[in-house]
């Protein structure tokens, strides 16, 4: 019993951090339709600002990790995207895979291709104990976060005005802009939030693994898209929905499989992914990837 | 108030709108009919600017508007209600009211024409926290107006108000617009269906292949052989059987 509860509090943790990565793509793709790969780099380098930065004082790490990845955010979506708005989706796409590699090499330059330690909140690797139960608070605290974010974004989507906007603008961008919706403010006010959510993401990420690399976003990003697609490209809470389920997944198979198989843990996911897709092509919500861009 | 000189629109090698002027005076219910693909919605989208035009001026208030991006131009004062009314389906009737506030400034003032608007079209308020995309024809064309109205426009353009509703409905459609242009909001509607626009519209214009075949009071045009070239180019035979 108690090994059941062990692995729905890791599926949970590891459910939130996927959900998190899927938010923050499936957030520009509801705006934009764009699916923004460089988001695995808006996490690596939010990592590796962490790191930088965090020798004197924890919190203000975390607040210099929040300004650079929204900072790096708006960059990007000032520089590579804003330029590329009306082009067709394959540029789009392209583009945000040189955005992805660029970024990704400019920080093998920078910081060398092999993955670094870094042990961050060591402190809260400490588990709990209830009963025969041990839960990392690391856990706890990856989870309440997630509910915390989940809970403000919502609120922000619902009640107030930027929000309605945002979602107006998800549903038909012209009529929102001849409402008077300024186009870049509501696309600059979404990839602030994906950097909010990136930055939260590379936070738990280290605090969990202790080790960052160049390449590290890849993963995260792969997985959060893949989430949007299994909860229907378009719906947020089909992207939460998601990546929770992923999370879900891996760290059920991660129990589960004999200990031959677990190196290939990765395989046995995306072919449930597979299954998922072939029984619900358009994900798990109705997603709404065939209306128009903006 | 909004003057359109030689409009010039062109979709790939298609000439949507082939030297289009129009004229708006400020109180103005003025009319543009025409048949089905004529350029009609091209012509607003064209004002509003989501269309951009490859040649002409559209000037409001004696200002250019061309080039001038949509966010903007609902500022200076124009709104639209756009063909098939474009409501947010999927969100609740006040979200849906709420975005026509979008440019406003004094947003207590603001909130108050938002509790205004829904005692003036009193279906609106009962159904403040339904889903907008499960009303009728008719309501949705309702707070379509009402929605474009919150943003205190001196000009509103509609697009085929009157398509898909019935004649009841589009004569209740017809008595709102008729109380905006009385309470002094000028009005510039676009009907495929000229005969509810020619008891409304102080003036009337007749589109036909992008170009403006007919412009006078809708009493002028009413008269079969006007409608009929204007129209169709010619004067179209009887079908009554001998």
């Amino acid at each position: 019993m108690s090994a059941v509860f062990q692995v729905i509090v890791d599926a949970a943790s590891q459910g939130s951090l996927y959900a998190l990565a899927a938010l923050g793509i499936g957030l520009i793709f509801g705006i934009m339709r764009l699916v923004n790969f460089a988001h695995g780099e808006f996490i690596m380098i939010g990592a590796y600002m962490l790191m930088l930065s965090a020798a004197p004082y924890a919190p203000l790490a975390i607040l210099a990790t929040l300004a650079a990845v929204i900072l790096l955010a708006l960059l990007t979506e000032r520089i590579a995207f804003r330029p590329v708005r009306h082009a067709n989706p394959t540029t789009l796409l392209v583009t945000s895979f040189a955005v992805s590699f660029f970024l990704q090499f400019l920080f093998v330059l920078l910081q060398g291709a092999r993955p670094k330690g870094f042990d961050f909140l060591a402190g809260l690797a400490e588990p709990f104990e209830i009963g025969e139960v041990r839960i990392p608070k690391l856990n706890v605290v990856t989870i309440g976060i997630t509910l915390v974010l989940l809970a403000a974004l919502a609120f922000f989507l619902k009640r107030t005005h930027y929000g309605i906007q945002m979602r107006a603008a998800a549903l038909n961008f012209r009529m929102a802009r001849l409402l008077g919706v300024r186009a870049n403010r509501i696309i600059a006010i979404a990839f602030a939030m994906s950097g909010v959510l990136a930055a939260v993401v590379s936070i738990l990420y280290v605090a969990q693994r202790g080790e960052l690399s160049p390449v590290m976003g890849l993963q995260l990003a792969l997985i959060g898209f893949v989430s949007t697609v299994i909860g229907g490209m378009g719906s947020l809470v089909g992207a939460v929905v998601g990546g929770f389920l992923v999370g879900a997944v891996t760290v059920v198979l991660q129990a589960a499989l004999p200990v031959d198989l677990r190196p290939f843990r990765e395989a046995f996911v995306f072919a449930i992914v597979i299954v998922v897709l072939l029984a619900r092509p358009r994900g798990l919500f109705r997603g709404r990837q065939a209306r128009e861009r903006v | 108030m909004l003057s359109v000189t030689d409009l010039e629109v062109r979709y790939g090698p298609i000439r949507a709108l082939k030297g289009v002027s129009i004229e708006v005076k400020p109180g103005e219910f003025v009319g543009v009919v025409g048949p089905n693909g004529a350029g009609k919605s091209t012509l607003l989208l064209s004002i509003v600017g989501v269309v951009r035009p490859q040649g002409g001026v559209i000037s409001y208030d004696d200002r250019a508007l061309t080039g001038a991006a949509p966010e903007d131009i609902v500022r200076r004062g124009i709104a639209l209600v756009p063909e098939g009314r474009e409501i947010f389906g999927e969100l609740t009737v006040e979200e849906n009211l709420r975005l026509g506030i979008t440019i406003r400034k004094n947003r207590r003032a603001a909130e108050a024409d938002i509790e205004r608007m829904m005692s003036e079209f009193p279906i609106l308020g009962e159904r403040r926290r339904g889903q907008a995309g499960k009303l009728s024809g008719g309501e949705q064309q309702q707070l379509a107006i009402a929605r474009a109205m919150l943003g205190e426009p001196k000009l509103l353009l509609l697009d085929e108000p009157s398509l898909g509703l019935a004649p009841l409905i589009t004569k209740q459609v017809y008595q709102i617009l008729k109380r905006l242009n009385e309470s002094g909001v000028t009005i510039l509607v676009v009907e495929q269906n000229p005969k509810r626009i020619m008891r409304a519209a102080g003036r009337v214009y007749v589109l036909r292949n992008g170009q403006v075949t007919f412009t006078g009071p809708p009493a002028e045009l009413a008269r079969a052989e006007d409608l009929d070239r204007a129209y169709f180019g010619f004067k179209a035979e009887s079908s009554s059987p001998p």
